[in-house]
């Protein structure tokens, strides 16, 4: 097994700039996501890691080797399509034996490791059919074989689960998560399924117009989103967000002016350099706590009231969907069951340190020291 | 409606079936018996088929026929798909034009290139030759291979190619073990198209032969000669048409479900 490292790799097509400037490493061993919208680039990332793609500047590096002018067969990677790409002539053995053949390998040693594979993915019973007598998931398999069987230092996943139905998906990702520990490879996984990247992922790259916007563990993304981009794209329901601006009130410290007459307390360090800015506020549907409006005058460090548009109830939780003053809608998502009605008048509240501040760019904001 | 179209039908089967009708009706009979307006054979014989094999080299014309069918079909259809491949699936400039011109190539009538095709034939050395034939017909069977050929190849998912160079095979390898066993359909219907067309030239098989030796059968046929100069030997040569059509026939049947399969497959993705 072996690292993959990318230094500077661009990518255009004709006048399209695909990638941009991409200096990433993705780490022995490790299961790294690339996750983004559709047309980001993903797909075109891991196809210049295979080499099926020639990056237009840059060098690629998997172990210690420069494989950027080597043919993709030479580097020592396998990768796995989204459509399968089984050979549709070719029995499920000829289909995993394909690449050990034309290595050259004897035909002991090939029916060997082909066995051993199939077994793995329990396909063993299959070896003798065609791709098309398969179902989605034992085809899934069959592509993840024919991986498996060429023992590559780097494994490439282009959205392999996304043809498959959702409880069928659930169970890939499992055995991809168990395969992945199992032999230690390293592995990357484009996917825009936001799931997916959390539960696999060692370390996720969040991609957008051909630039990786933020790399990490997957919880940290999720809990430090470095720009309101990133901040919206994980999570479902998404994070909320409210335009505000940040005022000084002298001896009491700073807080946030928002939009429509709410209002936040922001703690005594922060930053007075920050007075006067135009902000978003980003709150994460999980983090907003929702109370029936009381008038008893103690409102915590945020106030902020809305109106119930709508209660959806998912029985382990239950969304709110509010209309803050000023018309704007945010999703509160609560554990179990509430007695809240739509048509209500409620008070949204949250723990300061949870919420996420971006400037007028986009980029977060850190107000506290 | 239902009358209507069977009435159609029938008189459909009736216009192109009964010409043949009638060859095999005369190829039975002999002598006066034969200009005789009758539906059905009066003394019916199988004595032209023996005369006509004993009396002209007619198996060696049928060998002709085969070996210079066989040899544009297996010549054509080489060509063709290392022509498809790259037109289907290589990305260069000009590649449309390319297949303009191609295309543009079977529109010459056959007599415009005779005199020019007939220099360059015996500028080769290949006057009098089978391979004459199989050079020149080229000409037809070249142009419609490539272009269903590569629109085949280009319908081809790119996926499989991909994972196939993963796999570590080389162009010539994707071809001949990926692509060729997905376009048996698409190979089957153009090269019976092919064989059809290479088994039935009249023109340039005449031009370009000068003995019996090498002549193929739609020549022979129209050669073949009577007793006298008077006597047209009709029932000779309905015994020759009956004799090579059959196998034609039997070819089409056997392959009729890839031709169909193998046109629409490229003319529907395309
Ligand atoms: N062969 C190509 N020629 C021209 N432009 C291309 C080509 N391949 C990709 N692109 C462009 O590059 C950009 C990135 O494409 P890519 O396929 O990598 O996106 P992606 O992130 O994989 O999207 P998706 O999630 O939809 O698969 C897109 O704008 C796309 O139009
Ligand atoms: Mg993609």
């Amino acid at each position: 097994m072996a690292q993959v490292r990318l230094e500077g790799v661009a990518k255009r097509f004709g006048p399209v700039s695909a990638l941009a400037d991409i200096t990433e490493t993705m780490a022995d061993g490790e299961l790294t996501v690339i996750l983004g919208p559709s047309g980001c680039g993903k797909s075109t990332l891991l196809r210049v890691i295979a080499g099926l793609d020639e990056a237009t500047a840059g060098r690629i590096f998997i172990g210690d080797r420069d494989v950027t002018d080597l043919p993709p067969a030479k580097r020592d990677i396998a990768m796995v399509f989204q459509s399968y790409a089984l050979y549709p002539h070719m029995t499920v053995f000829d289909n995993m034996a394909f690449g050990l053949k034309l290595a050259g390998r004897s035909r002991a040693a090939v029916r060997a490791k082909v066995e051993e594979a199939a077994k793995l993915l329990r396909i063993d019973g299959l070896l003798d059919r065609k791709p098309r007598a398969l179902s989605g998931g034992q085809r899934q398999r069959v592509a993840m074989g024919r991986a498996l069987v060429r023992e590559p230092q780097v494994f490439l996943f282009d959205e392999p689960l996304s043809n498959l139905d959702a409880a069928l998906r659930v169970e890939m990702r499992f055995e991809i998560a168990a395969l992945q520990k199992q032999l230690g490879a390293t592995m990357v996984y484009v996917t825009h399924d936001q799931v997916e990247a959390m539960t696999l992922a060692d370390r996720i790259l969040v991609m957008r117009d051909g630039r990786v916007e933020q790399s990490g563990a997957p919880l940290d993304i999720y809990r430090r989103p470095v720009n309101r981009f990133v901040a919206g794209f994980l999570g479902t329901p998404g994070m909320n967000f409210i335009d505000g601006r940040i005022v000084d009130r002298g001896e009491n410290g700073l807080g946030i002016a928002l939009g429509d007459g709410g209002w936040i307390d922001l703690p005594l360090a922060a930053e007075t350099r920050l007075a006067g800015e135009v902000i978003q506020v980003g709150g994460r549907p999980e983090d907003l706590m929702v109370e029936k409006e009381r008038d008893d005058g103690k409102h915590g460090g945020v106030r902020l009231s809305a109106e119930v548009l709508l209660v959806e109830r998912l029985g382990a939780e239950t969304h709110l969907h509010l209309s803050v003053a000023g018309g704007r809608r945010i999703i509160a998502r609560v554990g179990g069951e509430t007695s809240l009605r739509q048509g209500e008048t409620v008070r949204v509240s949250a723990s300061v340190d949870v919420l996420h501040l971006f400037d007028v760019s986009g980029d977060r904001i850190a107000p506290v020291g | 409606m239902r009358p209507g179209l069977w009435l159609a039908v029938g008189l459909i089967l009736l216009f192109s079936l009964f010409p043949f009708y009638w060859a095999i009706v005369s190829s039975l009979e002999t002598g006066t018996a034969l200009f005789d307006a009758d539906l059905l054979p009066s003394g019916a014989t199988l004595r032209n088929y023996g005369e006509i094999f004993a009396a002209q080299p007619f198996g060696r014309n049928i060998l002709n026929s085969l070996l210079v069918a066989g040899g544009t079909v297996a010549l054509a259809l080489t060509l063709a798909v290392g022509a498809a491949y790259a037109l289907g699936r290589v990305a260069f400039r000009g590649r449309g034009l390319l297949l303009m011109v191609i295309l543009a190539v079977s529109m010459f009538p056959q007599v415009a290139v005779l005199s020019g095709l007939f220099e360059l034939i015996a500028a080769l050395g290949l006057y009098n030759s089978l391979w004459a034939l199989i050079f020149s017909y080229m000409i037809f069977t070249l142009p419609f291979s490539v272009w269903v050929l590569t629109v085949f190849m280009r319908d081809l998912p790119r996926e499989i190619e991909e994972a196939a160079i993963i796999d570590g095979a080389g162009s010539f390898t994707v071809v001949t073990r990926i692509f060729l066993p997905l376009m048996a359909p698409a190979l089957a219907s153009t090269g019976l198209l092919a064989f059809l067309v290479a088994w039935n030239e009249f023109l340039f098989a005449l031009t370009f032969t000068l003995s019996d030796k090498v002549r193929t059968v739609p020549v022979a046929i129209a050669l073949i000669s009577g007793q006298s100069q008077y006597e047209i030997p009709w029932g000779h040569m309905m015994a020759a048409s009956v004799t090579v059509t059959l196998p034609l026939i039997l070819l089409v049947l056997l392959f009729q479900r890839r031709i169909v399969s193998g046109l629409t497959a490229g003319a529907v993705k395309g």
